[in-house]
């Protein structure tokens, strides 16, 4: 049975309602958005060439035509597509594990790729080192992705339009030669804070030739303060790894200690003993292991 | 009351009976024997896009088939050569030869040459060649006389009734391990002294096998199913899994 969906009838009489600003005003831009949103007798296909049971019949026949031929009883021809070069190492099926780093602020996470066909799909953390166990952070999790990026610069660029490499080494050459002229006066670095030795020694390579460059860390959230308050109580050269596996009562003061995302993995760390209570805030509450069920995260 | 009917229509239910077991019996046979892998199958050979000949390459030249198909030791799917294993070679030998013309583009545009799947095996049926090659199994029993083929055709029907003709009696297959990747060898072959020596003999075996002039593949197959302990899998998650 065919069901006909319709609004009431209006009434003519008592209140009027509309539903929308454009029917309350009623003009004839509205009628004609109207007519075009929704022309009348369009699921009747009325007056045109073709009704809608025109249009079911045919499609029918076609389907049954189809069927009589056996179209689609053929042998599907599929392909075997090996690698045009081999990727190195690689047995089809199974897995390939990397040892790598990801770099942070004060270090780096140590990590085991996992790679199937030369193609990183899961990042760990190294079980067999010390620092960190098996720990990860969810940023190394979400990193993953990065290599598979469609955002990923794969050319070179200038001015919007992609140039040659060679291109590109000119332009390096050009701007090398115009910034020794001034010793690397006009020049400025600005870069992350990191732990990099291959950084610093580029660093002390480009200070040889450009003695007057400046270099710039910035962070948003600089470490300076950290370093000062450690060097305080700890004197010079002194570095605080807190093992939070150790700790019974956690007393952080606008700190979100659990967000480690600095290379140090150790509150991470997958032997913990137990549950040390967790007391954050800006102001000041300690909650010792009675009171763990009523310790709340906040600030 | 008058005959509506003529009297010959009195035999029509009779016709109609064996007319319908007659259809029935025809299709059923037709099914059985056109529909299943044994004729749908068997001698499909499609054109590829390099004609390779596995006669020259095996037979003429004597390469092994772990040149090419070199995981098959090692991984569940034994993999077809890349373009860099056809350019070892081709980059000095039939270098112009027109018939290598995809290959040479392949490896100059580092897209793929597409070869046509013969040997499907269907997604719900797990197969390790690993496991069969290591354990006496031959490409031969599987894939036919490789080594005499000019282009690949499917040779064995590969259906599931043809699997479990050999998982359940595995020594009608099984040879000597150094003898799985020489697609022509016989029984024959075999050195009853030799091969007792290293393999042993059955525990019910009637006779002792190194004094025989000749072994038979069943004796053969016997031995090395006990040496090895060779036990095929022949429940439904041995290969549905």
């Amino acid at each position: 049975m065919k069901h006909v969906f319709q609004h009431p009838p209006e009434s003519t009489t008592g209140k009027h309602y509309w539903r929308s600003l454009g029917e309350y005003s009623d003009s004839p831009e509205f009628r004609q958005w109207l007519e075009r949103e929704f022309p009348q007798g369009i699921a009747e296909l009325n007056g045109d060439e073709w009704s809608r049971r025109d249009f079911v019949k045919l499609m029918g026949a076609s389907m049954a035509l189809a069927g009589v031929g056996l179209t689609s009883c053929r042998r599907p021809e599929l392909h075997l597509v090996p690698f045009t070069k081999n990727v190195e190492w690689t047995i089809p099926g199974k897995f390939l594990y990397y040892a790598t780093a990801m770099p942070r602020r004060n270090g780096a996470i140590p990590l085991l790729a996992t790679t199937v066909d030369g193609r990183p799909i899961k990042l760990d953390g190294n079980p067999l080192h010390p620092a960190t166990g098996e720990a990860t952070d969810t940023f190394t999790q979400a990193s993953i992705l990065d290599l598979y990026d469609p955002t990923r610069s794969k050319r070179f660029v200038r001015d919007g339009k992609t140039i040659k490499r060679e291109d590109f080494d000119a332009y390096l050459k050009d701007l090398r030669n115009k910034l020794l002229v001034d010793h690397g006066d006009s020049v400025a670095f600005l870069v992350e804070e990191t732990n990099s030795p291959t950084r610093e020694r580029l660093r002390g390579e480009l200070e040889k030739n450009l003695p007057g460059m400046r270099w710039c860390v910035y962070e948003p959230l600089l470490s300076q303060g950290t370093i000062a308050a450690t060097q305080d109580a700890f004197g010079a050269g002194a570095r605080v790894i807190p093992k939070f596996d150790r700790a019974d009562v956690v007393l952080a003061l606008d700190s979100d200690f659990l967000d480690c995302g600095q290379g140090d993995l150790a509150c991470e760390h997958a032997q913990r003993q137990h549950e040390p209570a967790l007391c954050c805030g800006k102001s000041v509450h300690a909650h010792g292991r009675d009171g763990r069920s009523s310790a709340a995260l906040s600030g | 009351m008058a005959n509506f009917f003529p009297r010959w229509t009195n035999w029509i239910p009779l016709k109609l009976v064996v007319c319908g077991i007659i259809t029935v019996c025809g299709l059923t046979a037709a099914t059985w024997y056109y529909a299943t892998p044994k004729y749908t199958k068997i001698g499909y050979e499609p054109v590829q896009p390099v004609p390779f000949p596995h006669d020259i390459h095996v037979s003429q030249l004597g390469m092994d088939c772990r040149y090419c198909h070199s995981f098959v030791e090692m991984a569940a799917q034994s993999n077809v050569p890349n373009t860099q294993t056809c350019m070892n070679c081709h980059t000095q030998v039939q270098k112009d030869n027109p018939k290598l013309e995809p290959v040479r583009t392949s490896w100059k545009t580092g897209n793929p040459v597409e070869w046509v799947w013969i040997y499907r095996t269907v997604d719900y049926v797990y197969y390790n060649h690993a496991a069969h090659v290591n354990r006496g199994i031959s490409c031969f029993s599987c894939h036919g006389p490789v080594n005499h083929m000019s282009t690949v055709y499917l040779a064995k029907p590969h259906s599931m009734a043809w699997c479990l003709d050999c998982h359940r009696h595995p020594e009608n297959f099984l040879r000597p391990e150094d003898q799985v990747f020489n697609l022509d060898w016989k029984p024959d072959d075999v050195k009853p002294a030799e091969f007792v020596a290293k393999y042993g003999t059955p525990v019910d075996a009637s006779e002792d096998f190194s004094k025989k002039k000749k072994l038979t593949q069943a004796e053969i197959g016997q031995t090395l199913k006990e040496h090895w302990n060779i036990n095929p899998p022949t429940n439904c998650q041995g290969c549905h899994r």
